[in-house]
């Protein structure tokens, strides 16, 4: 597979996964899911930013 | 090296003598005219290997000058190529073009170098399917999670 079609895969998926976490968050759920929600989000928002700060490493 | 390779792109045709250890020289020979010339990577601000920024599909040009020179940016050495030929496009190759064979030439002459090349590319390929599994993975957990969520409302 090349690396753009990867790059393009990664973006999409990213955008779907913030879809369904968004949809998540906005929920009025109990406490424990709402922990749950917000480890989800985390693990979610901590791989986007590994990802943005490895692609800045790697553009001028 | 020999010199039996030769590139026939829509510029003009060269051969590949040498190219330095970090993929940031290489000296080709001009095949209409003989002559020697030096090709680098334009200026990059952490000089990276030049595989790395032709994985990266950069749209820079390569540059084929006389002499070695070290250029602080694309445009300076491109006002160096400009006056010192008169005929800009007449000395100036695609980067990607010259790189590209460079990269053909390694891997003909079976040179360490073609493999590192690719050897990071396929480094970065990884990285990029292991993100793209976790991914999914968080997605997949948070439809499930959705879905019982909202389940009867």
């Amino acid at each position: 597979m090349k690396e753009q079609n990867l790059e393009e895969l990664v973006q999409k998926e990213i955008k779907s996964t913030q879809k369904v976490i968004e949809q998540l968050t906005r929920l009025n759920v109990s406490s424990t899911d709402k922990k749950r929600i917000q480890k989800l989000s985390e693990r979610f928002l901590q791989l986007v930013k590994e990802y943005e700060e490895k692609k800045e490493g790697t553009s001028d | 090296m020999s010199q039996d390779k030769y590139f026939t792109g829509n510029r003009f045709p060269v051969y590949i003598l040498a190219v330095s250890e970090g993929w940031e020289d290489a000296y080709i020979k001009d095949k209409r005219t003989d002559k020697v010339y030096y090709v680098r990577a334009p200026y990059f601000k952490k000089q990276r290997p030049i595989e790395e920024n032709v994985l990266r599909s950069s749209m820079a040009y390569g540059l084929i000058v006389p002499e070695k020179q070290n250029f602080p940016s694309l445009e300076v050495a491109l006002e160096y190529v400009k006056k010192k030929f008169q005929k800009k496009e007449d000395n100036l190759i695609p980067f990607e073009d010259a790189v590209g064979v460079i990269l053909d030439y390694a891997n003909e002459i079976n040179h360490p170098l073609f493999y590192k090349a690719v050897e990071n590319f396929e480094k970065k390929e990884k990285k990029l399917l292991t993100l793209l599994s976790e991914l999914e993975e968080i997605r997949q957990e948070g439809v499930a999670l959705l879905a019982r969520l909202t389940e009867g409302t």
